[in-house]
């Protein structure tokens, strides 16, 4: 069964006037742990994990050419958040398991992509 | 955690932030003092934003609370460091928190005794001084102990958000000025600072119980807070007192009969239409559990006489069946207790049922009266009703309407909508 990844590109910053009570943020989580949990229960999670919420660094070139930068989401206010994979027949299937994320409720923006199955090259 | 959550995604318990934010502050204001406050507050928001980072991407730890304490007691620790006058308090957070993450690895909860109570405890009698005034006290205790959201405390008391900031701000300033203390009080001072604590409750739990306006007519989130900070109250060797048992029986016998109050669509249904099936029973059973503790030692208050009346409610089986002669006599005593008129209206109800419509609507021409009637909707809504139980639509509907001029919550307003159709009609 082919698998894909779910990018979740969250924004860092809370609107402003937004008061996060204990509430809110339960009822946050508990939206995330719904949807994993159904996911889990119809067979179609693999794995999920968090990035940290820091910039992170860029490299390019290589030797003496090499460039580390501070990490893409220095200056923007969307980082990615973390990431879920999971299994569908194919893209039409990863979609609708993806429209689910509560992240699009927050106005995040989800990313879908397929994990190429390198064995098929090499088995 | 690469790999999948080999087990079941683990659940959220229902309030855990809420009631854990509550504990974790109360812990922090001992350690660090009450003119603090602010930043025991920092160190919890600080640690549910954590949660609220991670958990979404690595599923709920295996144990929240015990992940919760942890985080806390770490940022209590760097906060710590930039706070010079706090320095020496670090072994103190670590000792603290060490413990009640032993607890809830243990699974036990931890609010149930021990340092935790005793934090919880001080917590409350703090939030609740006699010194601060009654709003503010209402709101301090719901955001330090209960978890409560600026926004949420104004939505269940209709104030604005500023005015609620604007109590929260002044109570605070007032702990730091009148240097209140965190301590229990002593002996000599408890039986008042313990009758500040219990108002307190009292008025959290009647905005829970008859919402004063708004699409709601109950608030079941802060009748269940009333009832667990009461149920903290007794369980403290100190404030284990029939007073309290008084009032936590009180509650508990009106809590049991929500169920039945709230019909089809949230509409309002009256004590003589419940389905008195649908009331608690086990609620009940621990209603009248307290009630009798509520006896012992010689102390007897307005809530012993409040418990007293919703038992007597409470044990008819039917509502052709109520002791109103009983009820009455109970009303009598409570309000040589407290003249106050709302305990008259009440009484005047007992009148009605015992002797009669008439009899009522005399009893009722006292307390109209008084200044603090003029806005009430339950004094023409109860005048309504005797008029048109003695006959007379014409006087029944001039006060149905005269109660419709008045502030109450949506699901009342179409009920005595309803009523003055009805007698319109007639």
């Amino acid at each position: 069964m082919p698998q894909f990844m779910l990018i979740s590109q969250d924004s860092t910053e809370i609107p402003e006037g937004f008061e996060i009570t204990p509430e809110i943020i339960q009822g946050i989580i508990q939206k995330y742990n719904d949807w994993a949990e159904s996911l889990q229960k119809s067979g179609h999670l693999v794995s999920l994990n968090k990035l940290r919420d820091e910039p992170g660094k860029h490299i390019t070139g290589t030797g003496k050419n090499m460039v580390v930068r501070d990490g893409p989401y220095a200056e923007t206010k969307e980082i990615i958040g973390g990431y879920w994979i999971i299994t569908a027949a194919n893209y039409d299937e990863a979609v609708k398991l993806a429209s689910g994320c509560p992240s699009l409720e927050f106005g995040s923006r989800v990313e879908v992509r397929e994990v190429e199955d390198l064995s098929t090259y090499t088995g | 955690m690469a790999e999948v959550l080999d087990n079941q995604v683990p659940a959220l318990v229902d309030h855990l932030f809420r009631h854990q934010a509550g504990q974790m502050i109360a812990t922090l204001v001992r350690i660090f003092g009450p003119r603090h406050i602010d930043l025991a507050e920092e160190v919890v928001q600080d640690a549910l934003l954590k949660a609220l980072q991670q958990w979404p991407y690595r599923g709920v730890p295996d144990n929240p609370v015990a992940w919760l304490i942890q985080v806390a007691k770490n940022r209590a620790l760097d906060l710590l460091r930039r706070e010079s006058s706090l320095q020496a308090k670090s072994e103190e957070i670590v000792r603290a928190f060490s413990l009640q993450e032993d607890f809830a690895n243990r699974r036990v909860e931890i609010e149930r005794g021990g340092e935790s109570l005793d934090d919880t405890l001080g917590m409350i009698f703090m939030a609740c001084h006699p010194a601060i005034p009654r709003e503010g006290r209402v709101a301090l205790t719901l955001k330090t102990v209960g978890g409560f959201g600026v926004s949420e405390i104004a939505r269940a008391f209709l104030a604005k958000e500023a005015t609620v900031a604007q109590r929260l701000v002044r109570a605070k300033r007032l702990i730091r000025d009148e240097e209140i203390t965190f301590e229990l009080p002593g002996q000599s001072e408890m039986s008042a600072r313990l009758d500040s604590v219990l108002e307190v409750l009292y008025l959290l739990f009647n905005e829970g119980y008859t919402a004063h306006a708004g699409e709601n007519l109950v608030r079941a989130d802060l009748v269940e807070e009333a009832i667990r900070y009461a149920s903290l109250v007794i369980r403290h060797p100190a404030t284990d007192q029939p007073k309290c048992h008084a009032l936590l029986a009180l509650m508990m016998f009106h809590a049991a009969r929500l169920a039945a109050r709230i019909g089809e669509g949230g509409e309002m249904s009256l004590l003589a239409d419940q389905d008195r099936s649908l009331w608690d029973g086990r609620m009940i059973y621990f209603a009248y559990k307290h009630l009798e503790r509520s006896a012992e030692g010689n102390e007897f208050s307005e809530y012993h006489l409040q418990a007293a009346i919703a038992a007597c409610h409470t044990a008819a089986a039917s509502y052709e069946l109520t002791d109103w002669a009983e009820i009455l006599r109970l009303y009598d005593m409570l309000v040589a207790l407290n003249p106050s008129p709302v305990v008259a209206l009440n009484r005047a109800v007992a009148i009605a049922k015992s002797r009669g419509p008439e009899a009522g609507i005399r009893a009722l021409e006292e307390v109209s009266e008084h200044p603090a009637m003029q806005h009430y909707y339950l004094l023409p809504a109860t005048l309504g009703e005797l008029w048109s139980e003695m006959g007379d639509t014409q006087k029944a509907a001039y006060f149905y309407r005269q109660a419709l001029d008045h502030p109450c919550s949506d699901p009342e307003r179409r009920f005595l909508s309803k009523r003055l159709e009805e007698t319109n009609k007639a």
